[in-house]
């Protein structure tokens, strides 16, 4: 009997400190966000932010285009991997006209949902050639904007020898490296590209690991490699540290981003060994898809983000590729004009 | 009997109402309103659709939930889960598209090929414990690591179909793929996996083996007290291998529903966390069949309801501290009303030993059963 009245008490007391805390005002559900706003409503489904490149690029352009343009954001982020669907069931339940969906993996749910006359649907970060009724689906030419820092490296590199280090060995990332290799080889045949992925196929901790990407790129730099192309989401941090922290009086090691102008990122003690970026805006893609939305002219297709739209790029922040600007612009023309074929993985 | 059955629903309700409480004073202290985050989690959660998706999603922690406790019920920790669950699932994933036969004869074997390679994977950390004496976690975790490996390089070199970001075997057809059980058919998404079936097929195997056999037994007394188990003729080492095949087989099934009902493939979309959220739902169902059922849904449960936080502008990682704290308070939780139990029992022996002191012509008290018996049963 004390038995049950010795549970009750430990249950009560957790109960009762439960509700005198949930009875404490807080911020509340607000069931408009914006209270002012009678736009439409716009879901972006992601990830989570604090990648340093990606999902915070995607993250930027969704909170850009709310300051810019007049509809109610549905903010669907989730850690998980296996609800992609459950977060498009939910934005379209929501009335949303439009759901952004960050990320391949929102290719499958896309296709499956063919029942959504209210909502039109984007997908970013698509394969190329990947067709989904009622979709747009955007691709980014990853491959090109490598290939011209692999040309940037090349020009820079006093050793004949540059180094790529990627987050994951998978397809996305390889198509990194093929373009990086492409490119460095086509000003130097005999230059040597030391590569490394931090992860294996499915395991995405590579993505996630500064001190992994530190080691890569010290063991790269003491084997003489004197630029790396970090291809590695939030590791990539730990590969511009190491530049500095491998540079010396006599011999000069860069680094190079990814996706974002790194060179505008990093503390100010690495901004002088950031020697660019190879740009993917992703930002710009969402902004786009929003006001287009909103405009009324967002049709579904296949939308490239290459070099010729300024999709994908390399940065210039810094200013340490000036000496190279006719060489770079020169390659990144010929790659527009369809001499230069750059090879891809995916 | 009514105090057995107190113990044993007070541990995940006392567990559930921490996670409650720590949960809330997450939510005060970083200055939300946690009465308003419930109340729209709850309105979101006990929609149809999210009631059938919780179930769903339930299946797949339940069997990891189900494994582990098979090899706890042993005193083994199978933190190799994980790797057992990714290795079979690309084996299923396989046979499942390959194999040119129809659905009836297809699907039990793709589920007993998975169910085999689980088993197997298990197998090395088992036989190192039985002929070397090394702790089966720490091999169990290696274990997850060559499988992330091994599965990488069969994925990327031997079973790779098609191009693009998202590699992936070869897409399951109609015949390969697990069928719907029920279709409810109240609004979106009501579909009831077929795979709920096979978790229940083996909650019932997992009652039968452990609770109603002399094999499950013996296994409580091997794991109890080895010596004594040895010496009444219990071969140990071999229920130690019998123990992790077992968790080992049925961690096989645990990514078959996202293969077998989700992707139509084996690829990058396949959740990764399983095995911890499946542990959480053993520690708090204490291991019972019945038990982990009811953590696996609660957990399942408040995943899917703590998406529709960030509609809302609440911070959705309101589910995963649950689901952290739960981990914790499931074993605060047990501790608490483990302790009670025992004190009870004492003050009852006492009471009774005084009664009989008090009338010498009683009969002698029964001896109350020891705490390690008392938990065995």
């Amino acid at each position: 009997m004390s038995l049950t009245r010795k549970l009750v008490a430990i249950g009560g007391t957790a109960l009762a400190a439960s509700l005198v805390l949930t009875g404490c005002s807080g911020t509340t559900a607000s069931t408009q966000s914006t209270a002012s706003s009678d736009g439409p409503t716009i879901a972006m489904l992601y990830g989570t932010t604090g990648d340093f490149s990606f999902m915070d690029s995607a993250y930027k352009g969704f909170t850009e285009a709310q300051s810019e343009f007049d509809f109610t954001p549905l903010d669907l982020s989730s850690p998980n991997t296996d609800d992609y669907q459950d977060r498009l069931d939910l934005a379209i339940s929501q009335g949303s006209g439009l759901a952004i969906g960050i990320g391949f993996q929102y290719a499958t749910p896309m296709e499956q949902t063919t029942d959504h006359p209210d909502t039109q649907f984007v997908a970013v970060d698509i394969d190329k050639g990947t067709v989904i009724p009622d979709t747009t689906t955007i691709s980014f030419a990853a491959e090109q904007s490598s290939y011209l820092v692999g040309v940037a490296a090349a020009l820079t590199s006093k050793t004949g020898h540059v180094g790529f280090v990627g987050g994951v060995d998978q397809p996305s990332i390889q198509n990194f490296f093929v373009g990086f290799e492409a490119g460095a080889k086509s000003v130097n045949p005999s230059i040597v590209v030391d590569k490394t992925y931090l992860s294996p196929l499915g395991d995405f901790t590579g993505f996630s690991d500064p001190t992994k990407g530190k080691e890569a790129a010290a063991s790269m730099y003491a084997g003489g490699a004197d630029v790396i192309y970090a291809a590695a989401g939030g590791s990539g941090q730990g590969v511009y540290e190491q530049a500095a922290a491998s540079s010396t009086t006599a011999t000069k090691n860069w680094a190079i981003g990814v996706d974002g102008d790194v060179y505008s990122q990093v503390d100010e003690s690495i901004k002088p060994y950031i020697l660019t970026s190879a740009i993917k805006n992703v930002d710009v893609a969402v902004k786009d898809s929003i006001k287009s939305f909103l405009d009324g002219t967002l049709e579904p297709g296949e939308q490239d983000f290459d070099l010729s739209n300024d999709g994908v790029g390399y940065a210039t922040t810094g200013g340490f590729l000036d000496a190279y600007s006719t060489q770079l612009e020169k390659a990144k023309q010929d790659i527009i004009d369809g001499t230069i074929t750059v090879p891809t993985t995916v | 009997m009514i105090r057995r059955i107190a113990v044993t629903l007070a541990g995940p309700v006392v567990s559930v109402l921490l996670a409650l409480l720590v949960t809330t004073l997450f939510l005060t202290f970083g200055g939300y309103s946690a009465a308003s985050a419930y109340e729209v989690m709850w309105n979101y959660g006990i929609e149809p659709a999210s009631l059938v998706s919780a179930l769903n999603n339930a299946v797949p922690l339940y069997l990891a939930g189900v494994a582990a406790a098979f090899a706890l019920r042993m005193g083994l920790f199978n933190i190799g889960v994980d790797g057992q669950y990714r290795v079979a699932a690309l084996a299923g994933a396989v046979v499942a598209a390959n194999l040119p036969l129809p659905l009836a004869l297809r699907l039990p074997i793709t589920l007993l090929v998975c169910c085999l390679v689980g088993a197997l994977w298990a197998l090395v950390p088992a036989l190192l414990k039985v002929y070397r004496g090394v702790s089966e976690v720490i091999t169990s975790i290696l274990m997850n690591a060559i499988a992330t490996t091994v599965v990488a390089i069969l994925l990327a070199d031997v079973f790779r179909s098609g191009g693009g970001q998202n590699t992936g075997t070869a897409i399951i057809d109609a015949e390969g793929a697990m069928p719907a059980l029920v279709d409810l058919g109240i609004g979106n998404r009501t579909t009831i996996s077929g795979f709920l079936l096979v978790a229940i097929a083996v909650g019932i195997l997992f009652y039968l083996i452990q609770y109603r056999t002399v094999f499950g037994f013996t296994l409580q007394v091997a794991s109890k007290s080895p010596e004594a188990a040895e010496s009444a003729g219990i071969r140990v080492n071999r229920r130690i291998i019998w123990a992790m095949l077992g968790s080992g087989a049925i961690a096989g099934l645990v990514g078959l529903p996202h293969v077998l009902g989700t992707a139509f493939r084996f690829d990058g979309t396949l959740p990764t966390d399983l095995m911890f959220t499946g542990l959480a739902a053993a520690l708090l169902g204490r291991s019972h069949p019945i038990g982990i059922a009811f953590g696996a849904f609660v957990l399942a449960f408040v995943e899917r309801s703590s998406q529709v936080l960030g509609l809302v502008k609440l911070p959705t990682e309101v589910g995963s501290v649950f689901m952290a704290v739960i981990l914790l308070s499931s074993a605060i939780g047990y501790w608490l009303t483990e302790r009670a139990d025992q004190r009870i029992a004492l003050w009852n022996a006492l009471r009774r030993r005084r009664a009989a002191g008090r009338h010498p012509g009683s009969p002698p008290p029964p001896t109350p059963s020891a705490p390690g018996m008392e938990a065995a049963r």
